[in-house]
């Protein structure tokens, strides 16, 4: 061809047998673009919170942690590690499967449509519009519009499978099917809700369901958006700039299966010691310690394809981070199992020790496959030198020292905080009763963290300053990726037929030329397993035994509820005493999966950066909750916790009331005739009126029944009291134990 | 340990190779560990019921712990001795300090009342003998918010505590009304 460079390229006819067609790389350069712009939009946010904690001063307004930390993990998980996936899927399916992608139109719908979900959820969380379930913040319209791009998305990959012209699947494919199968099954059934109106719904679960549905679908987010694509993007881009071939085949069709069997399980060790039942919780713990191999299987793989290769990781940061990249996935996957093990999980749930072991994944594991990749990825798509390697490498070295900074300070904090909150003195008494000293313990590691966090951002920023001037260079009209690949005959026959034997792996051979075959397989292995657990949640009574007492909340307890999920408390305050007795001890009788049954999304949080909540009703006057929303650091000079003041000054949007209690009944939570039928508001107005007067009469502000003040009092006066009423005997004794229980 | 043999298998997939290695035999063994650990890990737990459910493991602990508590109880006190107490002014002092630390965000820096009621008047909600008010600060009044002090504080701190709110009575500090019974 060199002899012919103006020709148009069609004028030479392909060689005999082979088909001449070109790759779609325009979309790709959009993705990788938005990779890099949300990357650093979220992780700015995320430096934004970490301040927060650190400085609380930093609050401003409604701008405060609770509301914009769903910004930062939605940011950095959807739209970075998102836009991320779908630039390398859409690099590498096309050369892997030796066709162009199956439609153009449905990849710029997919782009657009992906970007338009991320500003969306930009402008509603600040507002508060969210559905209170962590990782699955987006209200329902969203929710439709996600489950339409994602539907474009599953389009676009079956398509090239059935127009490829490669016979075989290789193993990238099969993750990246498994990341679309499994991750359109989370979304679907976790997001089921019933709208009270355009921006308001309510989760169809509740209390011990809700949960467990909700970290069914947050781990194995973790799994097939976080890990399983990655790894995909890892066997694709790896052995690429490696230039060395995978080391085992056969560990790659084992690990692939065995964590798609596996991890679905695995959900509920995020739920240890709570109101979910303990068969669920153990089983939780035991696939995930049997998800350790499988997971290291994907590590193996990535290192060993190193082999031989080894001295250009000292020269090439593309390598470089792929090497740091795989590391840290094989930590955070030890990590992850040992974390499941019920007595580490002990200490280690509500601290800053999950939040180092997120942390070493997202930025460890997906951000350096990522930066990898597209820093390989750059001089391809923008047919130029790459603008500077030696940026490359700065960026390579202050993401890992940065990362090692964040991770150590959180897990310092982590365990400093832990083991505070179980330290009982020689007298049988909590050696730290006051909550907030186990938070300004932490304050030095806080600021440390900042600066780790810093140090990567920095990183980030480099990055997209290299890879912005490496698309300046770009030339004037990029030239087609044109490739020829002969069309698969329909008589073909394996000209190296397998030996016989399951563990020559024919048969998987077999499955690898059938897309339609592997995806059944696949599909089934995702919801057979979730069946398994999910079938006995909802179908054993025994696992929630009822509480006569439960009631269900008030019309303005609802409506105060509503507010308590649209501050974001959840992302500060547990609502699940575990039993245990540092916890009973400091917060009362734990909890009970009776006592959720009409909490429609569940509010048990994650992480206690103030106390837990679940008994708090009762345990201070009312007046006490005013002063304390208005500005906490009146009752509490060392409280971290943001001011809430508008809560006193802003009416209560009472025309939600009546459309929320209704929402509520449509789910069957048996509201009587008297706040049916349109008396919600009254009945409301009336709770509210005494609770106004009550505060006025203790000298407070005269006036709230009107504001949203009083509606949040009513709700958290009102948490864990309904069990309250029976147990007036002895303190600790334990209701009935919970039954001991397999499926 | 099986071999590496470094065998290419006769494929490619965008110029990417495979070997035929077989995995590992410390990553074989290991998975088959964990999964015979788990195995075994549910048949103790659930199916032969041997093991130490949660519920249990809590009773055990809670009335291990009980039992410390009631040792370590707060003392009964007389209303003669504590009325030693407010009269001695290192006891008031020392109550005095741990009063602004955890009392005066709800009763005021003087104890003229704020979310909580004005300990310097007449009226007492809860009894205003010396013993009552050591009760009311020891095992606190749930039902109104005010938390049992006896379980967090040491029982020193909360005596010196007892002895300075004492010592406030009849102060008339001006601030919350006056709520609750009048007692001379």
């Amino acid at each position: 061809m060199s002899e012919s460079t103006t020709a148009p390229q069609s004028a030479t006819p392909p060689p005999a047998g082979l088909e001449r067609f070109t790759y779609f790389d325009a979309p790709v350069r959009a993705f990788a673009a938005a990779t890099v712009l949300w990357g650093i939009v979220g992780m700015l946010v995320g430096l934004v919170i970490a301040s927060q904690l650190a400085f609380p001063q930093l609050n401003v307004g409604w701008l405060h942690f609770g509301r914009l930390r769903p910004l930062h993990t939605n940011a950095v998980i959807f739209a970075f590690a998102g836009n991320a996936i779908f630039t390398g899927i859409y690099y590498s399916m096309q050369r892997l499967l030796k066709a162009r992608v199956f439609s153009d139109g449905l990849t710029w719908f997919h782009f657009w449509g992906w970007q338009a979900i991320i500003v969306s959820a930009a402008l509603t969380l600040p507002l508060g519009i969210t559905s209170g379930k962590e990782y699955a913040e987006l209200e329902w319209p969203i929710d439709i519009a996600i489950a339409v791009v994602w539907v474009a998305f599953a389009v676009n990959l079956f398509g090239t499978i059935a127009k490829r012209r490669e016979r075989h699947l290789y193993v990238a494919i099969w993750f990246y099917l498994s990341c679309i199968l499994a991750v359109a099954v989370l979304h679907i059934f976790n997001s089921l809700a019933v709208p009270a109106s355009w921006f308001k719904s309510y989760s169809l679960y509740a209390g011990a369901q809700d949960a467990f549905m909700q970290w069914w679908y947050g781990h194995n987010a973790v799994a097939f958006f976080l890990t399983t694509p990655f790894l995909g993007l890892m066997y694709y881009f790896m052995p690429k700039a490696a230039e060395r071939p995978v080391f085992s085949y056969r560990l790659s069709i084992v690990h692939f299966w065995s964590i798609v069997f596996l991890y679905m399980w695995a959900g509920p060790h995020h739920l240890h010691y709570t109101a979910l039942p303990e068969w669920a919780s153990t089983l939780g713990m035991v696939f995930s310690v049997m998800l350790w191999m499988p997971s290291w299987g994907g590590m193996i793989n990535g290192l060993l394809t190193l082999r031989g290769a080894w001295n250009k990781v000292s020269d090439d940061p593309v390598l470089k981070f792929f090497v740091a990249g795989v590391t840290f996935y094989g930590m955070s996957t030890f990590e992850g199992p040992m974390m499941s093990v019920k007595s580490v999980n002990a200490l280690s749930h509500y601290t800053d020790w999950t939040i180092a072991h997120v942390h070493s994944g997202a930025l460890g594991w997906n951000g350096f496959i990522t930066f990898g990749m597209l820093y390989w990825l750059a001089p391809r798509l923008f047919q130029t030198e790459l603008f500077s390697k030696k940026l490359a490498t700065l960026h390579f070295w202050l993401g890992t020292v940065g990362l090692l900074v964040y991770v150590l300070s959180m897990y310092t904090a982590g365990v400093t905080q832990g083991l505070m909150w179980r330290a009982f003195d020689e007298t049988g008494r909590l050696q730290y009763p006051d909550f907030v000293e186990t938070v300004t313990r932490l304050m030095p590691m806080y600021y440390i963290r900042i600066v780790g966090g810093t140090l990567y951002f920095a990183g980030v920023v480099l990055g997209g300053y290299n890879l912005l001037r490496t698309w300046q260079g770009r030339p004037s009209v990029y030239a087609d990726a044109v490739a020829e690949a002969a069309p698969l005959a329909k008589d073909w026959t394996d000209p190296h037929p397998p030996k016989p034997g399951i563990f020559e792996w024919g048969w998987h051979r077999g499955w690898e030329r059938n897309g339609l075959v592997f995806s059944v397989v696949t599909a089934g292995a995702v919801i057979v397993a979730s069946l398994f657990e999910i079938i006995p949640t909802f179908v054993l009574d025994s696992n929630i035994p009822t509480i006569a007492a439960v009631q269900p909340y008030t019309p303005l307890e609802l409506a105060g509820r509503e507010i308590y999920i649209a501050e974001g408390c959840y992302n500060c305050h547990s609502q699940m005493v575990r039993p245990l007795r540092s916890e009973t001890e400091r917060y009362g009788e734990y909890s009970k999966p009776g006592e959720f049954v009409y909490d429609h999304p569940f509010q048990w949080g994650s992480r206690r950066i103030g106390p837990d909540l679940h008994r708090v009703g009762g345990k201070y006057p009312d007046l006490w909750h005013v002063r304390h929303m208005e500005n906490p650091q009146t009752v509490h000079a060392q409280s971290v916790m943001p001011a809430f003041g508008w809560l006193l000054t802003q009416d209560l949007d009472w025309n939600s009331v009546q459309k929320n209690v209704d929402a509520m009944a449509m789910l069957g939570v048996p509201y009587g005739q008297d706040v049916l039928a349109g008396k919600a508001v009254e009945s409301a107005k009336a709770q509210a009126t005494a609770i106004a007067e009550r505060v006025h009469k203790d000298g407070g502000p005269a006036d709230l029944q009107g504001k949203q003040i009083t509606a949040l009092v009513a709700y958290l006066q009102r948490l864990g009291t309904d069990i309250a009423v029976k147990s007036e005997a002895p303190k600790h004794a334990s209701a009935a134990p919970a039954p001991r229980g397999t499926p | 340990m099986a071999t590496q043999n470094d065998r290419l298998m006769d494929h490619d997939y965008d110029g990417i190779e495979e070997y035929d290695n077989p995995m590992p035999g410390w990553w074989t063994a290991l998975f088959w560990v964990t999964i015979v650990f788990s195995a075994g890990y549910w048949f103790y737990y659930h199916t032969m019921g041997t093991g130490t459910v949660v519920a249990d493991e809590y009773a055990a602990d809670m009335q291990e712990l009980q039992a410390l508590q009631k040792k370590f109880a707060l003392p009964e006190r007389s209303e003669d001795e504590l009325k030693a107490m407010v009269a001695d002014p290192q006891v008031v002092q020392t109550g005095a300090a741990k009063f602004k630390e955890v009392c005066a965000a709800c009763h005021g820096e003087q104890g003229e009342g704020k979310i909580g009621p004005n300990l310097t008047d007449d009226a007492w909600l809860h009894g205003g003998s010396l013993r009552a008010i050591y009760a009311s600060i020891g095992n606190g009044v749930p039902a109104k918010g005010m938390p049992a002090w006896g379980r967090v504080l040491k029982h020193s701190d909360t005596q010196a505590v007892a002895a300075f709110v004492g010592s406030l009575k009849g102060k008339k500090v001006p601030g919350k009304a006056a709520q609750g019974t009048v007692e001379p």
